[in-house]
């Protein structure tokens, strides 16, 4: 935690070297002043933490000086020290929006009790205000996706019926389908959030996690079984490290298989993005650029792909 | 194309569209279908874009892109018209010689011709290849003549003519009574006839009706609705537009599978083309028919090819079915009666009320009419598609158009019908292929996939992969399609993996009989087919996995080993460079070793190997 900084505008003399004792002993730093017409000057020079206010200075009284701590900062709170107590007097502070109103005589421990839940206060009103901006932040990040939904939602003239192509334009811009955006969708159509997730999750086109940047599709239909489907996907499992469904940890690539993509004559195919292969299962790496990336893995860098068909 | 005012209107219109073109002109036709372009068709067009341009032939030669022509195994295909001379397995470096020799002069590339392999004679027209010749082609024969983008190639070879004349001439009764006539029946696999079902719909009460067509191809092994739309979507609208008339409906929908994308998009372009011709919209062709067309996209659910499912997906549910009746005709999408054909259903309309019902009638068999397309794919030396007309022997399909069995390997059985549908031995070769005789063979037509298995192929695994296909497409709604498709899947795994039981067989058959009893729709209900028909016909195999623990065909890895056969093997090392884990030793020209330690029974080293010296060990593990 970094030093909190407290300003005490107080006559110079026993009070004030009495409270930088105690303040000091708690490991504040805290600067005196001892005229009101510096405290301008004081609050300029250094980003204070809280400020006391003392009714014993000879040129300004407290309402004035809290008057223009607010002014200077509405986040700054303050603290009257008054050496004659009166309730009209704290009532006036209160309503200048002090934070503690005391007596300059009272013990040790109330001051800086007074001081500490101030400063708490303040913290955890600071902390609140980061947070609301993380807030903020994240869903600024999400009201590009949220555009975009609703650009697509627009285009399907925000019909219900039109739910699963709402989802697959949504996968498309943003490959896959995250919690935000189904919530999102659900509140816009008026279509019960339980329902789009059961769409979400019946169809395997969707995926609630994140693809990689390329996908690769194993043909498993019939065709391309007899003729080693099943061959080319454990050649591929083997060569990516990841089984049918898993996304290599650098997010590189999205394995899949697919029941048949209708090139049955090629037979076995894969699909890596949007280009089709005719591959023999001895020849999966070379084919589609993968050879090398047992020993590249992680690196970000797409591999080189080979064009077309390679049939031995 | 202009946008067309009146029925007669459309008629000057092609005539335009004629009168602009010469017919005599050289053309160079380029597959890019996705079988092509996976092979680097679109490399193939852009060096003819390229080469013809330096060569200032631009003007003078039609270069076209076209969907597939068919024969995936050749691709990337190129037809020189009007000579109509095929070279196959093209590469953007021959095209300069192609141009040089096919149409600057009026040469041949023999090189790059197709080579008979009965006969190995070499074959210059595509009419003359035994795979086209054997074929009629009624929904695919445009596939190779159009540039599917373009409604005027359509117009141009006699499109939407069938439209005008049944708007123009024809009453919607008349025309379902047409369509009743040709005996055509659904192509997308329960064959239930097509008239009738239009009929149905038609006479529901209700003032808005819906049409669908479904082009969910999930069936693996089967892309013939895939080709149409990438190869020529208007035949398709315009059946449905047809349709639309006939059965008194405004809004059509279309849903495609997700795996389609090239689909998608042409199917698109022919609906914004069609629109701005007059042809889609409001009042079309000048009369009170309006019809609007919307694509929905499958997002990869097997099940959303049942058409209860289908509608839910249309909906925006997920795509679970419900229990019929009610029927689609009588309380279909959003509850209103609802037609739903498949693709190749719909692009055999404009064909019949083109060339009228009686004429459709005559080709096929008594109770299956017309043409049909089917994939012929699997182990079999000319793979593509194919359509012929019904009744067809499954011996002249994988023979004299498929070209039989690759490497010399024995025939043992065609898988029809995909998940839904069963495998037909050898001994049901000379089977004539229509909805009736596959029924009673234990298979279905389903939507035409035909997987030809050689002896390599272990009919054991290949029921266990549709079990575990069908559980993971299985929605989950009923129990015995839920549960009962697993149990089946565990029973089929055991026995591959060298743990069946003595009663396991019978075990399956039991299951199947109450999973085909007890499902609610015709994933569950059809869902043991596959398994019921390799016992049926391949019991043997079942049995030397249960009883011997051998896998004949040595694919069952539990029960396989491979070793290097010492005095076959030269040590060329093919194998030993094709090991991905290093198993395989020894000293170049000198036998080989594998390590079974090392091995993980990929099979790649038998693959790779030419002289047959890596032998698949079937083991006795008991």
């Amino acid at each position: 935690m970094p030093e909190l900084s407290i300003l005490l505008a107080v006559a110079a003399g026993g009070t004030a070297k009495r409270l930088t004792k105690v303040l000091e002993g708690e490991g504040y730093r805290a600067d005196v002043l001892a005229l009101g017409s510096e405290l301008p000057a004081a609050l300029g020079a250094r980003k204070y933490d809280l400020v006391l206010l003392s009714d014993d200075l000879p040129d300004a009284s407290p309402t004035e000086l809290a008057l223009h701590v607010i002014g200077h900062s509405a986040d700054l709170p303050v603290v009257v020290l008054a050496q004659t107590p009166s309730v009209r007097d704290a009532v006036a502070a209160m309503k200048l929006g002090a934070a503690h109103y005391m007596g300059a005589a009272d013990p040790n421990a109330e001051f800086l009790d007074a001081v500490q839940s101030t400063l708490k206060d303040k913290l955890e009103f600071l902390e609140e205000e980061a947070r609301r901006k993380e807030r903020q932040l994240a869903s600024l990040v999400d009201l590009r996706s949220v555009d975009v939904i609703d650009t697509i939602m627009e285009r399907h003239g925000f019909r219900d019926s039109r739910l699963v192509a709402i989802l697959q334009d949504i996968q498309r811009e943003i490959r896959y389908l995250p919690q935000d955006a189904l919530r999102h969708v659900s509140e816009r159509l008026g279509v019960p959030l339980p329902r789009v997730y059961s769409v979400a999750t019946f169809y395997q086109a969707f995926s609630l996690t994140p693809r990689g940047r390329h996908i690769i599709k194993v043909c498993m239909g019939t065709a391309c079984h007899v003729r080693g489907a099943p061959r080319v996907l454990e050649e591929l499992v083997r060569k990516l490290g990841i089984g049918p469904g898993e996304t290599t940890y650098d997010m590189e690539y999205t394995l899949m298989t697919v029941n048949c993509l209708g090139c049955c004559a090629l037979g076995p195919v894969v699909v890596v993005d949007a280009e089709y292969h005719s591959v023999k299962p001895w020849k999966v790496g070379e084919v589609l650029g993968l050879e090398d990336r047992s020993q590249v893995a992680g690196a970000s860098e797409a591999p080189a792909r080979a064009e077309g068909k390679a049939l031995a | 194309m202009r946008r067309v005012s009146d029925i007669a209107d459309l008629e000057k219109a092609r005539e335009e569209i004629l009168r602009g073109r010469d017919p005599d002109a050289p053309m160079v036709a380029v597959c890019c279908g996705t079988g092509c372009v996976a092979c680097g068709g679109v490399k193939v067009v852009d060096a003819f874009r390229e080469e013809l341009e330096s060569r200032g032939l631009s003007s003078k030669v039609t270069l076209l892109a076209t969907g597939c022509h068919g024969f995936c195994e050749r691709g990337p295909l190129v037809v020189v018209r009007p000579a109509g001379i095929l070279y196959q397995q093209t590469k953007p470096s021959d095209v300069a010689e192609i141009i040089e020799t096919s149409i600057e002069g009026d040469g041949i590339v023999e090189r790059l011709l197709y080579v008979d392999l009965s006969t190995g004679e070499r074959i210059q027209r595509e009419e003359d290849v035994p795979f086209y010749r054997h074929q009629k082609r009624l929904v695919l024969d445009r596939n190779g003549i159009i540039d599917p983008t373009s409604i005027d190639d359509y117009v141009a070879t006699g499109g939407y003519a069938s439209l005008a004349k049944a708007l123009g001439s024809m009453t919607p009764d008349g025309v379902v009574g047409e369509v009743k006539k040709s005996g055509l029946r659904g192509r997308g696999g329960a064959g239930f006839p097509t008239g009738l079902k239009w009929e149905l719909c038609r006479k529901s009460p209700g003032e808005t009706r819906y049409l669908i067509c479904n082009a969910d191809e999930g069936d693996p092994g089967a892309y013939m609705d895939r080709s149409i739309l990438e190869g020529n979507p208007h035949s398709v609208l315009e059946g449905m537009l047809i349709g639309g008339y006939a059965l008194g409906a405004r809004e059509g929908f279309i849903y495609v599978r997700e795996e389609y994308p090239l689909a998608v998009s042409h199917f698109s372009k022919a609906l914004t083309a069609a629109e701005e011709a007059g042809l889609l919209g409001e009042d079309i062709l000048g009369t009170d028919f309006s019809f609007s067309v919307t694509i929905s996209r499958g997002a990869g659910a097997f099940v959303c090819g049942e058409e209860t499912a289908l509608m839910a997906s249309i909906e925006g549910r997920e795509g679970r079915p419900r229990p019929r009746p009610p029927y689609p005709a009588e309380s279909g999408l959003w509850g209103c009666p609802t037609n739903i054909n498949n693709v190749e259903t719909w692009a055999n309309v404009p064909r019949i009320v083109e060339k009228g019902g009686k004429w459709y009638a005559s080709l096929g068999t008594d109770q299956s009419k017309g043409t049909k397309i089917f994939s012929l794919v699997g182990k079999v030396v000319n793979t593509g598609l194919i359509e012929v007309p019904m009744g067809m022997s499954l011996r002249d399909i994988v023979f004299k158009i498929g070209g039989g069995v690759p490497g010399g390997k024995a025939f043992k059985a065609v898988q029809s019908g995909g998940p839904s549908g069963g495998c037909i031995p050898e001994s049901l070769i000379d089977l004539p292929v229509d909805f009736e005789a596959l029924a009673e063979a234990g298979a279905i037509m389903g939507s035409g996939g035909l997987i030809v298995m050689d002896e390599d192929t272990c009919m054991v695994d290949v029921a266990r992969y549709f079990v575990n296909f069908l559980q993971e497409e299985s929605c989950g709604k009923c129990t015995p399609c839920r549960e009962g498709i697993k149990r089946m899947g565990e029973i089929l795994t055991d026995i591959v993996e060298a743990r069946g039981k003595a009663g396991d067989i019978e075990r399956l058959e039991q299951l199947a009989y109450v999973i085909r009893e007890a499902s609610l729709c015709g994933l569950g209900k059809t869902a043991p087919n596959p398994v019921l028909t390799t016992i049926r016909y391949f019991r043997d195999e079942y049995e030397s996995h249960v009883l011997h623990k051998r896998c004949p065909a040595k694919v069952c890895k539990a029960m396989i080993v491979y070793r290097v056969v010492a005095d076959r093997c030269t040590g060329c090392q093919r194998c030993v460079k094709a090991c991905p884990v290093d198993a395989i030793s020894g000293p170049r020209s000198q036998p080989h070793n594998v390590d079974l330690e090392k091995c993980i029974k990929c099979g790649a080293c038998y693959e790779v190997c030419k002289f047959d010296a890596i032998a698949g060990d079937a083991i006795y593990i008991e």
